[in-house]
């Protein structure tokens, strides 16, 4: 088993900046599809303008999964700190 | 302006450019959201005390994130300038198409008075004639009457009568050369309405290949797959055609370390490790597709916005890949599957197809996406846009020439370059008068190349060795030998920007300027391109032989050092059909 060193306030600090980080790409996400939205509506032909529209709607849905994938993984390293303290804590103590 | 106005077979395009440029700004600034969120993950790897095995896969799996949202900018802001190239697109066609219809409606309104002026006047030819025919008949009256003659109020009416068919016959010619008058106002109103149409479907066209290239670019990054052998978007799939090959079914996996220790807390590192398998692949791979889709409309032209700097011969590059971009938007499966080299994909060569992708996309639309697997390359289309510069040159040229005031320069002849702001020359040393009547018919007579025939004589002797023959017109016109072949057109184009494609009305002459472009050809290593009435023709480079262009594949390039092999059957036939020209 590999040697295994942690400080787990960085953890936790780092697990919300990284949920917090997740959140921000939701949020480009959401403004892409606003603006491809709107392009696809000037666009000034139905096919074409439908083509853009559903390359936004697919693009956003891959950069929401992105942001959501950031998010849970801050979340996992609070889990991963929270879980190290509970270890290092309470599981030897009588 | 969102268009869709009308006039006489005119449509002003439907869109919104400007919405279309705000849209790109807030794409740019998505843009610069995800590369602040790449910023924050970096920051955190950057902040972590820890080491371990479930340490080395969070910071594998955060710097992935952190590279697809760094990507994805990027491909965010190629993508703004793929929509804001086609908005400076749409809003040039909506102008160019909005003017077309106000010409258009002035064309018909000076129509409409002309031909109202033409029958007037030949109305008017008519009473004159009558009037003429009745004075004739009282004089006639008159002289047949000896007795009448003799008395004094026979010589008055004699008098008046012909008085009064000399003063039909004022009103007569008038009225001829006022039907004469509104009969060439006819013709140049019929002139202009024909040109106006023609604006208009040339900005119609500009915008539907503009938008044939919008979904090409959404078609390109659609079709990839989320995965080597993974789908592809189904609506873009649906769109071209393409069936790809379903996914492999995931192995059982026995999940993360994360996965297997935490897997009671909230349920995140199961869902998150499933989505580090697969979600970020698809991404990535997306991306990379945008990043080329986009990069594929720039280079290809319609929709980017520095080729609108010369209107006249993007519509020219246009009605070359006219054909191309209706088979394209008429046949999005075949196009689709000739824009993303399907053959690469379809086999699994995802390496080959990333590095062909752009040059095989260009060939797709140059040759109506039938050629891609043919040509694998680029070379048609550079070829293409010079023999359509050649092509628009010679057009212009002819158009020039044939709009001069006097029968005297429309006898002459004309060479230019292509585009609004190309060089003319107008045979001859009459600058002046040629630099005047280009002004009356619209053009910049700043234009004009005014070398003097001595001037051309010179250089073409000292810098390429060519002595310009005598002709019995020196002598007639009483100038020193050589000055008539040193008045001609073309040349005074070529001395300045050989590897410039030009036009010429005729074709060069046989005793100077032939053997004039030749030698230049060959002197300077220059591939010299030249379209006349008898079609194009380069004069090659390594040698100066003259070679007709038959079709775009027999043409490399200017200025390329394309193999011999490439040089068939043809030569010399343009030599054969060189003719004497002259001003």
């Amino acid at each position: 088993m590999p040697r295994i060193q942690v400080d787990t306030e960085s953890l936790t600090a780092g697990g919300a900046r990284q949920s917090a980080a997740g959140g921000q790409a939701l949020e480009a996400a959401g403004e892409l599809e606003a603006a491809i939205a709107a392009a696809a509506a000037a666009v000034g032909d139905g096919g074409a303008g439908g083509a853009v529209g559903d390359w936004g709607t697919s693009w956003s849905r891959s950069l929401a999964a992105l942001g959501d994938a950031t998010l849970r993984t801050g979340g996992n390293l609070t889990a991963a700190g929270s879980a190290y303290r509970e270890t290092d804590d309470g599981q030897m103590r009588y | 302006m969102a268009g869709g106005e009308s006039y006489g077979g005119i449509t002003v395009p439907k869109g919104d450019p400007g919405a279309l440029e705000a849209a790109a700004g807030r794409l740019v600034s998505t843009a610069g959201m995800l590369q602040s969120f790449s910023g924050h993950l970096n920051g955190v790897l950057g902040a972590l005390s820890w080491f371990g095995p479930a340490s080395a896969q969070h910071s594998l799996l955060t710097g992935t994130q952190s590279l697809m949202a760094n990507t994805s900018a990027n491909a965010l802001i190629t993508q703004a300038s793929v929509i804001n190239g086609y908005a400076e697109v749409l809003q040039a066609a909506q102008r160019q198409a909005q003017r077309a219809i106000e010409r258009a409606k002035d064309a018909d309104e000076r129509i409409k008075q002309a031909k109202e002026d033409i029958q007037q006047a030949i109305d008017d030819q008519g009473a004159a004639n009558l009037r003429i025919i009745a004075a004739q008949a009282a004089q006639s009256r008159v002289f047949s009457s000896a007795v009448d003659l003799l008395s004094g109020s026979a010589a008055a009416v004699a008098d008046w009568a012909a008085a009064e068919e000399a003063d039909a016959r004022r009103d007569l010619h008038a009225a001829e050369e006022r039907e004469r008058q509104a009969r060439r106002r006819l013709e140049r109103a019929e002139e202009d309405r024909r040109e106006a149409q023609q604006d208009g479907l040339d900005a119609e066209e500009a915008v539907n290949i503009a938008r044939v290239s919008l979904v090409a670019a959404a078609q390109g990054a659609g079709l990839l797959p989320t995965a080597p052998g993974g789908p592809a978007n189904a609506a873009f799939a649906e769109a071209a055609g393409i069936t790809l090959p379903k996914p492999p079914e995931p192995k059982e996996d026995e999940g993360s370390w994360l996965e297997r220790r935490f897997d009671d807390v909230k349920g995140a590192a199961s869902w998150t490790w499933d989505q580090a398998k697969q979600v970020p692949g698809g991404v990535w791979e997306g991306t990379k597709g945008i990043y080329e889709g986009g990069k594929f409309i720039v280079e290809l032209n319609p929709t980017n916005p520095w080729n609108w700097r010369d209107p006249g011969a993007m519509i020219d590059r246009y009605e070359q890949l006219g054909q191309a971009g209706k088979f394209a938007w008429e046949n999005p499966g075949e196009f689709g599957k000739a824009l993303i080299n399907y053959e690469d994909l379809a086999a699994g060569r995802y390496g080959e197809w990333a590095g062909n992708l752009v040059p095989d996309a260009i060939a797709a639309v140059a040759t109506g996406g039938a050629g891609a697997a043919v040509t694998r390359g680029t070379r048609i289309v550079k070829a293409t846009d010079k023999l359509a510069d050649a092509s628009q040159a010679y057009k212009r040229a002819s158009d020039l020439k044939s709009s001069m005031p006097t029968k005297e320069f429309r006898d002459k002849t004309f060479a230019t370059q292509a585009g609004d702001r190309g060089g003319i020359s107008i045979s001859g040393d009459q600058f002046e008068k040629g630099k005047g009547y280009l002004e009356r018919v619209g053009e910049d007579p700043s234009l004009l190349k005014q070398q003097p025939s001595e001037y051309m004589q010179k250089v073409m002797d000292e810098r390429f060795g060519h002595e310009m023959p005598p002709s019995w017109i020196d002598k007639a016109q009483k100038q020193p030998a050589g000055w008539y072949y040193g008045t001609h057109a073309e040349l005074r184009l070529l001395i300045d920007d050989p590897d410039v494609p030009i036009g010429i009305t005729k074709a060069p002459c046989g005793p100077s300027c032939d053997p004039g472009i030749s030698t230049m050809a060959d002197k300077l290593d220059t591939d010299i391109l030249v379209h006349t009435d008898e079609g194009p023709v380069v004069y090659r480079g390594k040698d100066g032989q003259a070679i007709p262009i038959t079709k775009p594949s027999d043409y490399p390039g200017v200025n390329s050092k394309w193999p011999g092999a490439l040089w068939g059957a043809g030569g010399g036939a343009a030599a054969t059909g060189m003719s004497a020209a002259g001003p």
